[in-house]
Protein backbone atom coordinates (compact mmCIF):
# COMPACT_ATOMS: atom_id res chain seq x y z
CA UNK A 1 0.00 0.00 0.00
CA UNK A 2 1.43 3.58 -0.84
CA UNK A 3 0.09 6.42 1.26
CA UNK A 4 0.18 9.68 -0.55
CA UNK A 5 -0.18 13.32 0.47
CA UNK A 6 -0.19 15.59 -2.87
CA UNK A 7 -2.12 14.01 -5.12
CA UNK A 8 -4.46 15.61 -7.09
CA UNK A 9 -7.99 15.02 -4.75
CA UNK A 10 -6.82 17.40 -2.40
CA UNK A 11 -6.92 14.26 0.09
CA UNK A 12 -4.74 11.86 1.53
CA UNK A 13 -4.93 8.64 -0.60
CA UNK A 14 -4.39 4.81 0.57
CA UNK A 15 -3.38 3.10 -2.84
CA UNK A 16 -3.98 -0.39 -2.68
CA UNK A 17 -1.98 -2.67 -4.46
CA UNK A 18 -3.28 -6.56 -5.53
CA UNK A 19 -3.31 -8.12 -2.12
CA UNK A 20 -3.70 -5.14 0.07
CA UNK A 21 -6.80 -4.42 2.46
CA UNK A 22 -7.22 -1.55 4.72
CA UNK A 23 -9.83 0.48 6.60
CA UNK A 24 -10.21 4.23 8.01
CA UNK A 25 -12.50 6.61 9.64
CA UNK A 26 -10.60 10.02 8.27
CA UNK A 27 -11.90 12.40 5.78
CA UNK A 28 -9.86 10.11 2.84
CA UNK A 29 -9.37 8.08 -0.41
CA UNK A 30 -8.25 5.09 -0.99
CA UNK A 31 -7.75 3.94 -4.32
CA UNK A 32 -6.92 0.85 -6.23
CA UNK A 33 -7.05 -0.67 -9.78
CA UNK A 34 -9.72 -3.55 -10.11
CA UNK A 35 -8.42 -5.74 -13.12
CA UNK A 36 -9.06 -9.53 -12.47
CA UNK A 37 -9.07 -9.45 -9.43
CA UNK A 38 -12.08 -8.13 -6.83
CA UNK A 39 -11.98 -5.18 -4.90
CA UNK A 40 -14.58 -5.09 -2.07
CA UNK A 41 -15.88 -1.36 -0.84
CA UNK A 42 -17.40 -1.91 3.09
CA UNK A 43 -19.18 1.44 4.77
CA UNK A 44 -20.70 1.18 8.38
CA UNK A 45 -23.25 3.98 7.85
CA UNK A 46 -23.06 4.52 12.00
CA UNK A 47 -19.44 4.67 12.19
CA UNK A 48 -18.93 6.38 9.28
CA UNK A 49 -15.96 4.32 8.29
CA UNK A 50 -15.15 2.27 5.34
CA UNK A 51 -12.60 -0.33 3.91
CA UNK A 52 -11.49 -1.92 0.55
CA UNK A 53 -9.64 -4.55 -0.01
CA UNK A 54 -8.24 -6.08 -3.57
CA UNK A 55 -7.87 -9.79 -3.90
CA UNK A 56 -8.80 -13.19 -5.74
CA UNK A 57 -10.67 -16.42 -5.49
CA UNK A 58 -7.51 -18.66 -6.46
CA UNK A 59 -8.88 -21.15 -8.17
CA UNK A 60 -12.78 -22.80 -9.48
CA UNK A 61 -15.26 -24.09 -7.32
CA UNK A 62 -16.81 -27.07 -7.61
CA UNK A 63 -20.75 -27.05 -6.68
CA UNK A 64 -20.71 -27.52 -2.98
CA UNK A 65 -21.39 -23.47 -2.45
CA UNK A 66 -19.48 -21.53 -0.24
CA UNK A 67 -19.71 -23.26 3.13
CA UNK A 68 -18.15 -26.48 1.62
CA UNK A 69 -16.07 -25.42 -1.19
CA UNK A 70 -12.78 -25.51 -0.20
CA UNK A 71 -11.62 -22.86 -2.37
CA UNK A 72 -13.90 -20.40 -1.51
CA UNK A 73 -12.17 -20.88 2.36
CA UNK A 74 -9.46 -18.15 0.43
CA UNK A 75 -12.36 -16.23 -0.64
CA UNK A 76 -14.20 -15.94 3.24
CA UNK A 77 -10.28 -15.64 4.69
CA UNK A 78 -9.76 -12.39 2.49
CA UNK A 79 -12.99 -10.88 3.37
CA UNK A 80 -12.10 -11.69 7.30
CA UNK A 81 -8.76 -9.50 6.81
CA UNK A 82 -11.30 -6.14 6.02
CA UNK A 83 -13.59 -7.17 8.25
CA UNK A 84 -10.98 -7.61 11.08
CA UNK A 85 -9.67 -3.81 9.71
CA UNK A 86 -13.20 -2.73 10.29
CA UNK A 87 -14.33 -4.03 13.90
CA UNK A 88 -10.97 -2.61 15.07
CA UNK A 89 -11.98 0.85 14.07
CA UNK A 90 -15.51 0.04 16.08
CA UNK A 91 -17.39 -1.56 12.87
CA UNK A 92 -20.59 -3.84 13.43
CA UNK A 93 -21.14 -6.08 10.15
CA UNK A 94 -25.00 -5.53 10.94
CA UNK A 95 -24.33 -1.74 9.62
CA UNK A 96 -22.09 -2.46 6.75
CA UNK A 97 -23.16 -2.27 3.11
CA UNK A 98 -21.02 -3.37 0.24
CA UNK A 99 -20.01 -1.89 -3.15
CA UNK A 100 -18.00 -4.79 -5.06
CA UNK A 101 -16.34 -4.30 -8.69
CA UNK A 102 -13.72 -6.24 -10.89
CA UNK A 103 -13.71 -9.49 -11.71
CA UNK A 104 -12.77 -8.55 -14.97
CA UNK A 105 -10.61 -10.07 -17.94
CA UNK A 106 -8.59 -8.74 -20.40
CA UNK A 107 -9.46 -9.38 -24.60
CA UNK A 108 -6.54 -11.53 -24.17
CA UNK A 109 -7.54 -13.81 -21.44
CA UNK A 110 -7.62 -17.71 -21.66
CA UNK A 111 -10.92 -19.55 -20.82
CA UNK A 112 -9.31 -20.24 -17.53
CA UNK A 113 -9.07 -16.54 -16.42
CA UNK A 114 -12.63 -16.22 -17.51
CA UNK A 115 -13.58 -19.24 -15.42
CA UNK A 116 -11.87 -17.92 -12.84
CA UNK A 117 -13.66 -14.43 -13.30
CA UNK A 118 -16.41 -16.47 -13.19
CA UNK A 119 -15.57 -17.91 -9.87
CA UNK A 120 -14.82 -14.63 -8.13
CA UNK A 121 -18.33 -13.64 -8.99
CA UNK A 122 -20.18 -16.19 -7.68
CA UNK A 123 -17.49 -16.14 -4.56
CA UNK A 124 -18.65 -12.46 -3.47
CA UNK A 125 -22.31 -12.95 -4.53
CA UNK A 126 -22.43 -15.89 -2.21
CA UNK A 127 -20.52 -14.40 0.56
CA UNK A 128 -22.33 -11.44 1.22
CA UNK A 129 -25.88 -12.91 0.16
CA UNK A 130 -24.66 -15.70 3.55
CA UNK A 131 -23.37 -12.84 5.50
CA UNK A 132 -26.92 -10.74 4.96
CA UNK A 133 -24.90 -7.76 3.95
CA UNK A 134 -26.35 -5.88 1.45
CA UNK A 135 -24.60 -4.96 -1.71
CA UNK A 136 -25.57 -1.64 -2.94
CA UNK A 137 -23.45 -1.73 -6.33
CA UNK A 138 -22.13 -4.49 -8.69
CA UNK A 139 -19.97 -4.05 -11.17
CA UNK A 140 -18.46 -7.11 -12.18
CA UNK A 141 -16.71 -8.66 -15.18
CA UNK A 142 -16.48 -7.53 -18.34
CA UNK A 143 -13.13 -7.24 -20.29
CA UNK A 144 -11.49 -3.87 -19.13
CA UNK A 145 -10.27 -2.43 -15.75
CA UNK A 146 -11.63 -0.01 -13.63
CA UNK A 147 -9.87 2.70 -11.17
CA UNK A 148 -11.98 3.17 -8.28
CA UNK A 149 -11.60 5.76 -5.25
CA UNK A 150 -13.44 5.06 -2.32
CA UNK A 151 -14.45 7.55 -0.10
CA UNK A 152 -14.27 6.12 3.75
CA UNK A 153 -16.06 8.78 5.44
CA UNK A 154 -19.49 8.74 3.21
CA UNK A 155 -18.89 5.56 1.45
CA UNK A 156 -18.79 7.07 -2.32
CA UNK A 157 -17.11 5.28 -4.87
CA UNK A 158 -15.80 7.22 -8.06
CA UNK A 159 -15.20 4.94 -10.58
CA UNK A 160 -13.72 5.33 -14.10
CA UNK A 161 -13.63 2.94 -16.71
CA UNK A 162 -10.33 2.01 -18.20
CA UNK A 163 -9.20 0.54 -21.79
CA UNK A 164 -5.79 1.57 -22.20
CA UNK A 165 -4.02 -0.96 -20.80
CA UNK A 166 -0.46 0.84 -21.43
CA UNK A 167 -0.49 2.94 -19.11
CA UNK A 168 -1.63 0.48 -16.48
CA UNK A 169 1.59 -1.76 -17.72
CA UNK A 170 3.02 -1.42 -13.93
CA UNK A 171 -0.14 -2.52 -11.94
CA UNK A 172 -0.79 -5.09 -14.27
CA UNK A 173 2.28 -6.93 -13.79
CA UNK A 174 1.99 -6.32 -10.48
CA UNK A 175 -1.30 -7.85 -10.31
CA UNK A 176 -0.34 -10.67 -12.70
CA UNK A 177 2.41 -12.14 -10.30
CA UNK A 178 -0.32 -11.02 -7.39
CA UNK A 179 -2.76 -13.63 -8.45
CA UNK A 180 0.23 -16.32 -9.50
CA UNK A 181 1.35 -16.34 -5.95
CA UNK A 182 -2.38 -16.89 -4.85
CA UNK A 183 -2.75 -20.01 -6.81
CA UNK A 184 0.98 -21.48 -6.00
CA UNK A 185 -0.20 -21.14 -2.69
CA UNK A 186 -3.72 -21.58 -2.21
CA UNK A 187 -3.25 -24.88 -0.01
CA UNK A 188 -1.57 -23.00 2.61
CA UNK A 189 -2.67 -23.18 6.31
CA UNK A 190 -2.01 -21.37 8.98
CA UNK A 191 -0.08 -21.99 12.51
CA UNK A 192 -1.75 -23.83 15.23
CA UNK A 193 -0.19 -23.32 18.56
CA UNK A 194 -1.30 -25.36 21.63
CA UNK A 195 -0.70 -23.76 25.41
CA UNK A 196 -1.20 -26.91 27.74
CA UNK B 1 -26.61 -34.27 30.68
CA UNK B 2 -25.66 -32.59 26.86
CA UNK B 3 -22.10 -31.41 25.75
CA UNK B 4 -22.05 -28.39 24.25
CA UNK B 5 -19.02 -26.82 22.17
CA UNK B 6 -19.38 -23.13 21.92
CA UNK B 7 -18.67 -21.12 18.59
CA UNK B 8 -17.84 -17.56 18.70
CA UNK B 9 -17.40 -15.37 15.22
CA UNK B 10 -19.08 -12.25 13.95
CA UNK B 11 -19.47 -13.64 10.70
CA UNK B 12 -22.14 -16.32 10.30
CA UNK B 13 -20.19 -17.83 7.44
CA UNK B 14 -17.20 -18.57 9.87
CA UNK B 15 -19.92 -20.10 12.43
CA UNK B 16 -21.62 -22.53 10.23
CA UNK B 17 -18.54 -23.62 8.56
CA UNK B 18 -17.02 -24.59 11.74
CA UNK B 19 -20.32 -25.98 12.88
CA UNK B 20 -20.23 -28.47 10.02
CA UNK B 21 -16.68 -29.30 10.20
CA UNK B 22 -17.46 -30.37 13.95
CA UNK B 23 -20.84 -32.23 12.86
CA UNK B 24 -19.15 -35.34 12.77
CA UNK B 25 -17.92 -35.35 16.53
CA UNK B 26 -21.59 -35.62 18.04
CA UNK B 27 -21.47 -32.45 20.30
CA UNK B 28 -23.90 -30.24 20.97
CA UNK B 29 -23.24 -26.70 18.78
CA UNK B 30 -24.56 -23.33 20.14
CA UNK B 31 -22.70 -20.33 17.90
CA UNK B 32 -22.68 -16.67 19.71
CA UNK B 33 -22.24 -13.28 17.25
CA UNK B 34 -19.88 -12.05 20.13
CA UNK B 35 -18.52 -12.14 23.61
CA UNK B 36 -21.65 -11.00 25.36
CA UNK B 37 -23.37 -13.05 23.62
CA UNK B 38 -21.22 -16.28 24.33
CA UNK B 39 -21.23 -15.68 28.26
CA UNK B 40 -25.22 -15.23 28.13
CA UNK B 41 -25.48 -18.02 26.28
CA UNK B 42 -23.13 -20.19 28.35
CA UNK B 43 -24.51 -19.20 31.75
CA UNK B 44 -27.97 -20.45 29.73
CA UNK B 45 -26.49 -23.72 28.91
CA UNK B 46 -25.29 -24.44 32.67
CA UNK B 47 -28.22 -22.83 34.14
CA UNK B 48 -30.12 -25.73 32.14
CA UNK B 49 -28.18 -28.10 33.88
CA UNK B 50 -25.43 -28.84 30.85
CA UNK B 51 -22.19 -28.52 29.83
CA UNK B 52 -19.16 -26.52 27.69
CA UNK B 53 -16.77 -29.00 27.02
CA UNK B 54 -14.98 -26.52 24.78
CA UNK B 55 -15.55 -23.01 23.40
CA UNK B 56 -14.19 -21.99 19.77
CA UNK B 57 -13.67 -18.20 19.44
CA UNK B 58 -12.69 -15.26 17.23
CA UNK B 59 -10.83 -12.51 18.29
CA UNK B 60 -12.00 -9.25 16.04
CA UNK B 61 -16.04 -9.27 17.09
CA UNK B 62 -17.94 -5.96 18.07
CA UNK B 63 -19.45 -5.33 21.70
CA UNK B 64 -16.76 -8.00 23.61
CA UNK B 65 -14.29 -9.05 21.87
CA UNK B 66 -12.19 -12.29 22.10
CA UNK B 67 -9.45 -11.01 24.47
CA UNK B 68 -12.21 -9.76 26.78
CA UNK B 69 -14.53 -12.96 25.71
CA UNK B 70 -11.87 -15.07 27.15
CA UNK B 71 -10.93 -12.79 30.39
CA UNK B 72 -14.47 -12.63 31.51
CA UNK B 73 -14.78 -16.34 31.27
CA UNK B 74 -12.16 -17.20 33.31
CA UNK B 75 -13.52 -15.53 35.97
CA UNK B 76 -16.31 -18.11 35.73
CA UNK B 77 -14.55 -21.11 34.42
CA UNK B 78 -10.71 -21.87 34.87
CA UNK B 79 -11.70 -24.84 33.41
CA UNK B 80 -13.24 -25.04 30.05
CA UNK B 81 -10.32 -24.97 27.19
CA UNK B 82 -10.82 -21.89 24.80
CA UNK B 83 -9.49 -22.31 21.70
CA UNK B 84 -8.60 -18.89 19.34
CA UNK B 85 -9.41 -18.91 15.63
CA UNK B 86 -8.69 -15.95 14.18
CA UNK B 87 -6.54 -14.30 11.39
CA UNK B 88 -4.35 -12.76 13.70
CA UNK B 89 -1.27 -13.85 13.89
CA UNK B 90 1.36 -10.94 15.79
CA UNK B 91 3.19 -12.04 18.91
CA UNK B 92 1.98 -9.35 21.12
CA UNK B 93 -2.23 -10.42 20.53
CA UNK B 94 -1.16 -14.42 21.07
CA UNK B 95 0.77 -13.27 24.24
CA UNK B 96 -2.28 -11.59 25.39
CA UNK B 97 -4.76 -14.31 24.55
CA UNK B 98 -2.45 -16.95 26.55
CA UNK B 99 -1.94 -14.39 29.71
CA UNK B 100 -6.16 -13.73 29.72
CA UNK B 101 -6.65 -18.11 29.75
CA UNK B 102 -6.61 -19.27 26.09
CA UNK B 103 -5.70 -22.76 25.57
CA UNK B 104 -5.15 -22.84 21.89
CA UNK B 105 -4.35 -20.37 18.97
CA UNK B 106 -5.54 -21.51 15.17
CA UNK B 107 -4.13 -18.76 12.52
CA UNK B 108 -6.60 -19.13 9.37
CA UNK B 109 -6.82 -20.82 7.26
CA UNK B 110 -6.79 -24.00 8.41
CA UNK B 111 -8.23 -26.93 7.07
CA UNK B 112 -11.20 -28.94 8.70
CA UNK B 113 -9.42 -32.03 9.51
CA UNK B 114 -7.10 -29.54 11.37
CA UNK B 115 -9.09 -28.38 13.49
CA UNK B 116 -11.15 -31.60 14.33
CA UNK B 117 -7.73 -33.05 15.33
CA UNK B 118 -7.49 -30.08 17.69
CA UNK B 119 -10.96 -30.49 19.22
CA UNK B 120 -10.40 -33.66 19.59
CA UNK B 121 -7.57 -32.85 21.72
CA UNK B 122 -9.38 -30.88 24.26
CA UNK B 123 -12.61 -32.89 24.32
CA UNK B 124 -11.19 -36.45 24.58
Amino acid sequence: MLRSQNNRTGKVLYLLYPGDHFASNEDCYIGTIAGSCLVVCLFDYIKKTGGMINFVVPGTAVTEGILKDDIFRIGILNMEYLMADMVKLGCDRHHMKAKIFGAGYSVNSNSNQITSSDNNIKFVTEYFAFEKIPIEKKDLGGNFRRKLYFSPADGTVYRKILQNNEDFSEFISLEKEYVEDEFRNRNKTGKILLFD
Amino acid sequence: MSKYIMVIDDSPTIRVSVELALKQLGFMIKQAENGQDALDKISEIKNGGDEVVLCLSDINMPVLNGIEFITEFRKVDKFTPVVVLTTEAEKDIIQKGKEAGASGWIIKPFQAEDLLNVVKRFVK
